[in-house]
């Protein structure tokens, strides 16, 4: 309790003593197009951003020609949460995670569950100040063994989620993102030499549904994106929303499974999460159980090793099961482990050896 | 006879208004709001078709005849704008679910319904026209009094009768069958043949065997992706139940109210709330109790559960399609289903006090449900419950960021808690749950949660002790609570909805308004501010344009009249608790009031205009004591409650009074017939227009940002500018 208050304390001071600086950040992954207009490059948007005036993600602003970055060094959200509600399953079990967000986002889905942070720019939400150098100090003070840019697209606050990922490679954390994927390859290759676990958001295997959704976005960047994370051999886990009529129809879960195998691997931990009303589809009804239970029978169907329920409390579909001898790894209720039979990355019975990052020293 | 016709016209636009606006609710998923801006959108394109038709009467000869043809259109569009409604998911392409914007079902409302408010406008003073082709004198106040019983007539006839037994496509066609046929009939009076009318008669004949089959059709295409299990229309609310997989989903005016079985959720919220006392006996569930909790709560070894759900219909309709496990529960013996309203069984009950209380109702996004997050509602809880007994309920929330319009809500709901229970647990997430009480054993401690719920040996299908540590994270929780504690918020009270407002705000965030900014700028307003915008508005018209004083005034009377029926509405609510058939009676004696009052100012002349002054002072004075009365009553056992249908009546028989009179004075000196229509109509579309300003300010602005004292005081101070003002303009 105590460290809770000098937590928030420390936080309240930052903000009053070093206020936000007015100086912008400049962007990266932009080029200079004609008449002090610019191009931003860092997701599949590219949008053309004339003098003044900001990008899809409301983050990135024109200013004389040059691109800044609205979200640097103010994060809108820092929280401690178990790295099993980000959902991250086969990293580090147990543990806490420095939760971070920028306001701000490329997408606009209307089931946004953080929306309130999502579809606001910075500088239309509270935040607080803090440097890589003073996450990383809180993420020490509070023995959180990893940092997750999570909540909203972390892919807007790319320059700061770079340089703290640096940063904290040289101080021995782990940096992890839940993202729904959506950047170009350039930048995501650079920031995956310094990024150890990914959670992508792949909201339906329907092009139709990142058209009308997320607003004349497309599948095949996200497609892309998991291919190049796989190659980078970073740790990768997805996670799909199934939305009652949206995306929950058994063909294309199956798609998606089978694509998932076929180009990922089966070894990838896939998280089918529940629906709950929200945002502006806050009068569809939450997703049944028999429905994640039907999407969870056929991604096993389809072969995936590692497949769970999210968002429901006290199901067996929680927990780790060794592929290979079919028994308990990890016994999860909510989000406390009750048993963990993982050693050195294996199974303890079979000695199978399991997809994750099982220690904070190595992967 | 023409009066006749002009209540037949008053009858037909108010059944199919009443259609129109619960379609459009039920497919934009609506609130009060959308419904204010709806009924304000058809007073004010209602008066801008009786000013149209005022400036283009001199040119009509053949009145009737065109009169005919209108009527023609006038029923056409009806049917029209009613396909168009249920058409506007398709053709805007909304996903099943999807909220759209104010503003969009704003313009697109307004696009759709303008056309029949316009023509309706239209009708009326073309029929003052007619009419004063014959009788000049009582032209005004007559058609305006027929007119109001049509209105009537109209609104008790479809909520009190046709809604229960036919379906919306038949009840359009009904209607547009009497006013025809009746219409018909009329002319034959007058020996004259329509041949073209009796052929859309036979047309309108021909297509109600249909319109069972085509409404279903276009509401599976509403409620497309689901499966459409029962729909039925009660005193309260139109029912859909759907289905999808497995999951049933009970809607009510086209809003998602709870769906079922979500045994996780009930199991977790019946742990929650019953582990916090030590030996639950007696319960009470306020509202969506059927969807599962009933059958968890019994697992406690409860003795009593009262469960108090307004509409006998819903519970009807859920009861069939209940897992065996939650419909034995209900016929336990130990449940007590009650129909009644939560502030009249409140008052009323005698029995044991209870252990826990849960309060199921939606966010405060009316002036209804706001009553269920008040001081003066907590503190009526709080005589229910025993002194360690719990009291919970739940607003949307967020466990890692709450932005303005979230802190302002989730806020004040906590502040006004507090005030009543000095014991508060927070249970942080999507929805923050409050759990309340005067001096319980409340811990949000998971472990010793924990222990409490194995010690209890409960045997729940999906949660366990682990639970405990899922639900509270003291992050969160110290996260959620040092903002609450901080926030400066006001408190809600019945007669001050500040609640309302925050909720409203809270709803308009999803769509980047800017309404909480212009709130929050209103909110910094003194009061006394309006008080010099008024007297200077009345001041500089009087000065410089002087004919405009009797419009102006019209606008405030209009204003004051719709006020009387929101007041007296919220006032019945607040103090009596919601019973809808009441509301539909405060409406029609709201029309009664008009349609006497006008008869009773035609009997009046030559001494009148003291009496018109005098009658706007004293309606002035009475709306400075108003709120009082109020305050008076809410003290006083219910037998009191008819004196507040008088208030809507005594609102109604001001305008009745009022508007006929006014024509009188203001058009004495207009001899043309065709002055005397332009005038007629626009001082017709200046009442409409001040009803819809009226109704709309009343009740999103003024009601919930200065209460309903400042409120009274502002209609008072309005009336009695209008009556100062009309003295010095009007005296010979």
């Amino acid at each position: 309790m105590r460290k809770l208050i000098i937590f928030f304390l420390f936080l309240f001071l930052e903000n009053v003593i070093f206020p936000q600086e007015n100086k912008l950040k400049e962007a990266l992954f932009w080029e200079k197009k004609e008449n002090n207009t610019v191009r931003c490059l860092l997701c599949p948007r590219r949008c053309i951003i004339p003098q003044g005036r900001r990008g899809f993600c409301r983050v990135r602003i024109n200013k004389k020609g040059t691109l800044y970055t609205l979200a640097y060094n103010n994060p809108v959200a820092v929280a401690i949460d178990p790295i099993e509600k980000k959902p991250f399953f086969h990293v580090l079990p147990g543990t806490k995670a420095l939760s971070v967000a920028f306001s701000g986002c490329n997408m606009r889905c209307i089931f946004c569950q953080n929306w309130h942070i999502s579809q606001k720019a910075p500088d239309e939400t509270k935040n607080y100040y803090l440097t890589s150098k003073d996450l990383i100090k809180l993420a020490k003070k509070y023995n959180c063994p990893s940092i997750v840019f999570t909540y909203t697209e972390p892919t807007i606050s790319y320059e700061f989620m770079l340089e703290t990922a640096k940063l904290a490679k040289k101080e021995g954390l782990l940096v992890g993102m839940h993202t729904c994927g959506y950047i170009n390859k350039k930048p995501l290759e650079e920031l995956l030499k310094y990024v150890d676990f990914v959670n992508v958001d792949l909201k339906a295997f329907s092009e139709e549904f990142y058209n009308k959704i997320g607003y004349g976005a497309h599948l095949s960047p996200v497609l892309e994106t998991l291919k190049t994370i796989k190659e980078a051999g970073v740790h990768l886990e997805i996670t799909n929303l199934v939305i009652p009529t949206l995306n929950d129809s058994p063909s294309l879960i199956k798609k998606m499974c089978i694509w998932i195998k076929e180009n990922l691997g089966d070894d990838v931990p896939l998280h089918f999460t529940r629906f709950y009303p929200m945002f502006k589809l806050r009068n569809l009804p939450p997703t049944s159980l028999d429905t994640l239970k039907e999407a969870y029978k056929i991604a096993k169907e389809v072969g995936l090793k590692y497949v769970y329920i999210g968002n429901v409390f006290g199901i067996k579909e929680e927990s780790t099961f060794c592929p290979f001898c079919g028994r308990i790894l990890i016994r999860r209720v909510g989000y406390t482990i009750l048993e963990n039979n993982i050693k050195d990355g294996k199974c303890r019975w079979c000695n199978h050896r399991i997809k994750g990052i099982w220690s904070s020293n190595g992967r | 006879m023409i009066f006749f016709i002009v209540t037949l016209v008053g009858f037909f636009s108010v059944f199919s208004q009443s259609i129109f606006i619960r379609e459009i609710l039920m497919v934009f998923y609506g609130n009060e709001l959308i419904s204010g801006i709806l009924l304000s959108s058809w007073l004010f394109f209602g008066g801008m078709g009786s000013i149209f038709m005022g400036r283009i009467s001199y040119k009509i000869e053949k009145g009737l005849r065109l009169f005919t043809f209108l009527i023609i259109i006038f029923s056409l569009l009806s049917i029209f704008e009613f396909f168009l409604i249920k058409s506007l998911r398709i053709l805007f392409d909304l996903r099943p679910g999807e909220i759209p914007s104010p503003l969009f079902v704003f313009l697109v409302s307004l696009f759709i319904l303008s056309p029949f408010s316009f023509i309706n406008g239209f009708l009326f003073t073309l029929a003052i026209k007619i009419y004063t082709e014959r009788k000049k004198e009582k032209a005004i106040a007559c058609v305006y009094a027929w007119d109001a019983l049509g209105d009537m007539l109209g609104g008790l006839a479809f909520s009190f009768i046709f809604i229960y037994f036919f379906d919306p496509l038949e009840n359009i066609l009904l209607v547009n069958l009497i006013l025809i046929s009746f219409y018909y009939f009329f002319l034959a009076c007058l020996k004259r043949r329509e041949k073209f009318l009796l052929f859309f008669l036979i047309f309108i004949i021909l297509l109600i065997p249909f319109a069972k089959r085509a409404d279903t059709f276009l509401t599976k295409k509403v409620w497309k992706g689901f499966k459409i299990v029962e729909k039925s229309s009660s005193f309260y609310a139109d029912l859909v139940l759907t289905k999808r997989r497995n999951l049933y989903s009970l809607y009510a005016n086209g809003i998602l109210n709870f769906s079922f079985p979500l045994r996780r959720d009930d199991e977790g919220l019946v742990s929650l709330v019953l582990l916090q006392t030590k030996n639950p006996q007696n319960i009470l569930i306020i509202g969506a109790g059927i969807k599962g909790i009933i059958s968890q709560i019994l697992k406690y070894k409860v003795k009593k559960i009262y469960y108090l759900e307004l509409d006998p219909k819903l519970i009807k309709m859920v009861k069939k399609y209940l897992p065996e496990q939650d419909r034995k529960a209900l016929v336990s013996g130990k449940v007590r289903i009650i129909h009644k309203e939560a502030r009249d069984f409140i008052n009323t009950y005698k029995g044991e006090k209870f252990d826990a209380i849960f309060l199921n109702t939606s966010l405060p996004l009316n002036l209804y449900l706001n009553r269920f997050y008040t001081v003066e509602f907590f503190q009526k809880i709080r005589t229910l419950l025993k002194s360690e007994g719990i009291f919970t309920l739940s607003i949307p929330s967020k466990e890692n960021y709450l932005s303005q319009e979230l802190q302002d809500l989730d806020a004040c709901i906590f502040h006004t808690l507090r005030k009543v229970f000095p014991k508060i647990i927070l249970v942080p997430g999507e929805e923050l749950r409050f759990l309340a009480s005067l001096s319980g054993t409340l811990s949000d401690d998971p472990q010793e949660l924990a222990s409490r719920f194995s010690s209890r040996k409960i045997s729940l299908e999906y949660i366990n002790r682990y639970y405990f540590y899922t639900k509270f994270i003291p992050w969160h929780i110290d996260y959620i609570r040092n903002i609450l504690e901080k926030h400066r918020s006001r408190i809600n009270y019945d007669f001050e909805p500040i609640a309302y407002l925050y909720g409203i705000n809270y709803l308009n965030s999803y769509f980047k308004s800017n309404m909480s900014r212009l709130f929050s700028w209103l909110s910094h307003f003194k009061f006394y501010y309006f008080f010099v915008l008024i007297s200077s508005i009345f001041f500089f018209v009087f000065i410089f344009r002087k004919e405009f004083i009797v419009p102006l005034s019209t606008i405030g009377v209009g204003a004051a009249g719709i006020s009387c029926v929101i007041l007296s509405i919220l006032g019945f609510q607040i103090i009596y608790g919601y019973v809808y058939y009441k509301i539909g009676l405060i409406n029609a004696l709201f029309m009664l009031g008009v349609a006497m009052g006008s008869n009773f100012s035609s009997l009046l002349r030559n001494r009148a205009f003291l009496f018109l002054i005098f009658s706007l002072l004293i309606f002035s004075l009475l709306f400075f004591f108003l709120p009082y009365f109020f305050k008076f009553l809410s003290s006083k056992t219910s037998f009191l409650s008819f004196i507040i249908f008088f208030i809507s009546f005594w609102g109604g028989g001001l305008m009745g009074i009022f508007f006929p009179l006014i024509n009188y004075f203001y058009l004495r000196e207009k001899n043309s017939q065709k002055e005397l229509t332009k005038e007629a109509g626009f001082l017709y579309a200046c009442d409409l227009i001040g009803g819809a300003l009226g109704g709309i300010i009343l009740s999103v602005v003024f009601l919930p940002l200065y209460g309903i004292i400042k409120s009274c005081n502002f209609i008072g101070i309005i009336l009695a500018e209008a009556a100062i003002f009309l003295y010095f303009s009007l005296k010979r």
